[in-house]
C-alpha cells in the first residue's frame, strides 16, 4: 500500500556559528493511510523539526536533503506557494500550548468558522453548524454559547478540546498532535486521551503524536517511531516496540520510567552521560558513548536498518540477535 | 518529645476580591486558596502533597515560609513559630527550611558563580566563621557535582546540574525539612532519575525530611512515606502511600489515581468537568459536583477530616474504604 507520507533519507541541517548543526539524520520512515503513529524521543532528540519539516514550518536557513514525499508529492521539491498550499489543504495540527494557537482577541466561533472556509470551502452558516456539532462531540457543554467566548475564557482542557475541533473540522488527512496533553492536569490529561480515542474514527487521515512519552504512545498509537540524536533509532508495532525492544535505547528508555515499576523502588535508573553535541560529526552510532551494550565496531561503524527491507526496523549493530 | 520537622494547623490564606473596592472596603469578599489545612512531616520523613493546577499546593508552600501571609492558623518549623507578620520573623523558620523552586535555571540568578550562589544563605543568614569556599565545595560533594563546577556560571550548567546546585543551596545550613516544587518538572526521564536518587540519598545520609510537591503521582508512589491530596485548597485525604494508591478513601483520590501515573489497573474514572472556580466555593463538600457517589448531603454539608484506620484521614461523608459498613 502506498505510504501517505514517505520520507527516506531525509536530513536537516543549520548553519550555526559553532557549526552545522545537525537536527535530524537520514531518517526513513513511512507513515500509512489512516493510521496512528507515534514519534517519540527526549529533548534535542528532533523530533519537533522532523514534525515541523512535515508541516514544511521549517525557518529559512535549514538545509534540507532527502525525500520527503505527502501523497506522492515530494515536498521540498515543490516551489513555496504550492507547498502552502497543500499544506493548507491536506496537514492540520494540533500543539502543545493550546492558548498561543488560538487569536487571543478573536471570539472562538469566528475562529472554527474561519479555518473551514480557507481550509474546505464551506459556506458561513455550514461552517457554524459544523462548529457546533463538533464542540458538542468534543464534551464540551453548552457549545453554541462556547462560540462567542475568548480562548482567554476558556480552561486549559477546554482550549485543548477547541483546538482538536478545529484540527478536524478541516478534515485533514494527516492531523500532526505535538505533545497534545503534556500542558494539561492528570485528570484533564485523561479526559482528552479518552476523547482522542473516542473521536479517532471522526479522522479519516492518518495521525503523527509527536511526545516524549511512551505510556502514551501505547495507549493511542498503531506503531512507534524512536527518534535519538536526530535519527530514528527503531520503528514498529507498538505493542512488539514495547514488549520486546530492539534498541538498547528503546530498552533504557523504558527502563528509566518509574510508571513502568510496578514494585516501590528508591533507586531510579536513568541513561548516564549526554546525548551526542549535534555540531560533532558522528562517525558511528550517537548512542554508543552510553549504551551499556556496547561493541568495538559501535563508534565507528554506522549500524545500518536491520531488516534493511521494509518499514520496520532498529539500527544497532547487534541485529540480528 | 521529638518535634515534627513540620506542622501546619487550620491554615488559611485568602485574598481579597472585587478589586480596589474590595480590598479598601472592610467586611470585602475573601476568596480563600488555602481553606484550612493541617500538614504534619516527621523527621526523616518524605511527604508528598498532590493535586492539580489550582489546588494550592505551591501557595501552601509559600505559607510555610511566610512568603505569603497567612490569614489565620500556624506553621511549626521544627518547634520554631513565627511570632508575626513581616520578615524578620519568618528568619527563624526560612534559616531550618531549604527550597528547591520549580525552576532551578530562573532561580540562580546568572550572574553569580556556583560557588557563591551555593553559599549564599551563609551570607543572607550571616553565619560567620566558616570557609565559605570550603563550604561550597563540601556543598558541591555532597550533591556529586566535582569542584571544577564551583567557577562555573548557571548558562553553563545542564538541566540536571542546575537542580543538583539548587539541591546544594537548599542544603548549605543543614535544613532539617527541604521544600522541593516539582523537582523534576521539564526534565527528561533518563535525566529524572539522578535527581530523584539524590533527593533519596540527602535523605537517608542527611537526616532531613522532604515535602515534595508534586502533581507526577508515579514519581510520589515511589518516594513519598505519605501522600496528602489536596483539592480547591482542602487537605481531602491523607495517609501512608501504599495504602491511598491501592485503597482510596476519597472519590477524587480514586479519579486521580486511575489517571496515567497511578496505579492504572483500577478501571478508570474519568471525571466529568472541572475543578470550581475557588470564587464561587461550593456549598458542602468542593467535590461533590464531581463525585459520582454524591448524595444531598453533600451538597449541604462540607465533610471534617475523619480518622481511619492506620494513621489515614479523609474529608468525605461517604468514604470508599476503611470504614466498618
Amino acid at each position: 500500500m502506498e505510504a501517505l507520507l514517505d520520507i527516506a533519507e531525509f536530513s536537516v541541517t543549520y548553519p550555526t556559528v559553532r557549526g552545522r548543526v545537525t537536527a535530524v539524520r537520514e531518517v526513513t520512515l513511512q507513515v500509512r493511510e489512516g493510521e496512528v503513529l507515534g514519534l517519540v524521543g527526549e529533548s534535542g532528540s528532533g523530533k519537533s523539526t522532523l514534525a515541523n519539516a512535515i508541516m514544511t514550518l521549517l525557518p529559512d536557513s535549514a538545509e534540507v536533503s532527502g525525500r520527503m514525499a505527502f501523497a506522492g508529492q515530494n515536498l521540498y521539491s515543490l516551489d513555496r506557494a504550492t507547498r502552502r498550499r497543500l499544506r493548507g489543504n491536506g496537514v492540520a495540527s494540533v500543539f502543545q500550548d493550546p492558548f498561543t494557537a488560538l487569536n487571543p482577541v478573536v471570539k472562538i466561533g469566528r475562529q472554527l468558522i474561519e479555518f473551514q472556509r480557507q481550509k474546505a470551502g464551506r459556506s458561513a452558516a455550514e461552517a457554524k453548524l459544523l462548529a457546533i456539532d463538533m464542540l458538542g462531540r468534543m464534551g464540551i457543554s453548552n457549545p453554541a454559547g462556547r462560540m462567542n467566548q475568548y480562548s482567554f475564557e476558556l480552561s486549559g482542557g477546554i482550549r485543548q478540546r477547541v483546538m482538536i475541533a478545529a484540527a478536524l473540522l478541516t478534515e485533514p488527512r494527516l492531523l500532526l498532535a505535538d505533545e497534545p496533553t503534556t500542558a494539561l492536569d492528570a485528570t484533564t490529561e485523561l479526559q482528552v486521551i479518552e476523547l482522542l480515542k473516542s473521536s479517532r474514527h471522526l479522522v479519516r487521515g492518518s495521525i503523527v503524536f509527536v511526545t516524549h512519552d511512551l505510556g502514551l504512545v501505547a495507549e493511542l498509537c498503531d506503531r512507534v517511531a524512536v527518534m535519538y540524536a536526530g535519527e530514528v533509532v527503531e520503528v514498529g508495532a507498538t505493542q512488539s516496540v514495547i514488549a520486546n525492544p530492539r534498541h538498547p535505547y528503546t530498552r533504557a528508555l523504558l527502563a528509566c520510567d518509574p510508571r513502568r515499576m510496578v514494585a516501590p523502588t528508591r533507586r531510579f535508573l536513568t541513561i548516564p552521560g549526554k546525548a551526542p553535541d549535534p555540531v560533532s560529526v558522528i562517525h558511528g552510532c550517537a548512542f554508543a558513548s552510553r549504551c551499556t551494550e556496547v561493541l568495538a565496531g559501535c563508534a565507528v561503524e554506522r549500524p545500518r536498518r536491520w531488516p534493511a527491507a521494509g518499514e520496520e526496523y532498529a539500527r544497532c549493530l547487534r541485529l540480528p540477535t | 518529645m521529638i518535634n515534627p520537622s513540620l506542622t501546619v494547623a487550620s491554615l488559611v490564606v485568602s485574598y481579597s476580591a472585587g478589586g480596589l473596592f474590595g480590598a479598601l472596603g472592610r467586611g470585602g469578599r475573601r476568596v480563600e486558596v488555602i481553606a484550612g489545612v493541617d500538614l504534619e512531616v516527621d523527621p526523616g520523613e518524605t511527604v508528598a502533597l498532590v493535586g492539580e493546577s489550582g489546588c494550592g499546593k505551591t501557595t501552601l508552600a509559600r505559607a510555610i515560609l511566610g512568603l505569603t501571609p497567612i490569614t489565620s492558623g500556624q506553621v511549626r518549623v521544627n518547634g520554631v513559630v513565627a511570632s508575626g507578620p513581616g520578615d524578620l520573623s519568618w528568619r527563624p523558620i526560612r534559616r531550618q527550611v531549604g527550597l528547591l523552586f520549580q525552576d532551578p535555571v530562573a532561580s540562580l540568578n546568572p550572574r553569580m558563580t556556583v560557588a557563591s550562589l551555593v553559599t549564599e544563605a551563609f551570607r543572607i543568614h550571616r553565619v560567620g566563621g566558616v570557609d565559605l569556599r570550603e563550604e561550597a565545595q563540601r556543598l558541591l560533594r555532597q550533591v556529586g557535582l566535582p569542584a571544577r563546577f564551583l567557577d562555573h556560571y548557571p548558562h553553563q550548567l545542564s538541566g540536571g546540574q542546575a537542580r543538583r546546585v539548587s539541591m546544594a543551596r537548599a542544603m548549605a545550613l543543614k535544613p532539617k525539612l527541604v521544600i522541593a516544587d516539582e523537582p523534576t518538572a521539564g526534565l527528561d526521564l533518563s535525566v529524572q532519575g539522578e535527581v530523584l536518587n539524590l533527593l533519596v540519598e540527602l535523605r537517608e545520609t542527611q537526616a532531613v525530611s522532604f515535602l515534595l510537591i508534586t502533581h507526577n503521582l508515579a514519581i510520589a508512589r515511589h518516594v513519598a512515606d505519605r501522600i496528602s491530596v489536596m483539592y480547591l485548597g482542602r487537605v481531602v485525604e491523607a495517609g501512608p502511600t501504599g495504602a491511598l494508591y491501592s485503597e482510596p478513601a476519597h472519590p477524587y483520590t480514586r479519579a486521580l489515581m486511575s489517571t496515567r501515573g497511578g496505579m492504572e489497573t483500577a478501571a478508570r474514572t474519568v471525571l466529568r468537568g472541572e475543578a470550581p472556580d475557588p470564587r464561587k466555593r461550593p456549598p458542602g463538600c468542593v467535590f461533590s459536583a464531581r463525585c459520582d457517589f454524591a448524595q444531598a448531603r453533600c451538597t449541604r454539608e462540607a465533610p471534617a477530616a475523619r480518622a481511619l484506620p492506620n494513621g489515614r484521614t479523609v474529608s468525605c461523608h461517604f468514604p470508599l474504604t476503611g470504614v466498618a459498613a
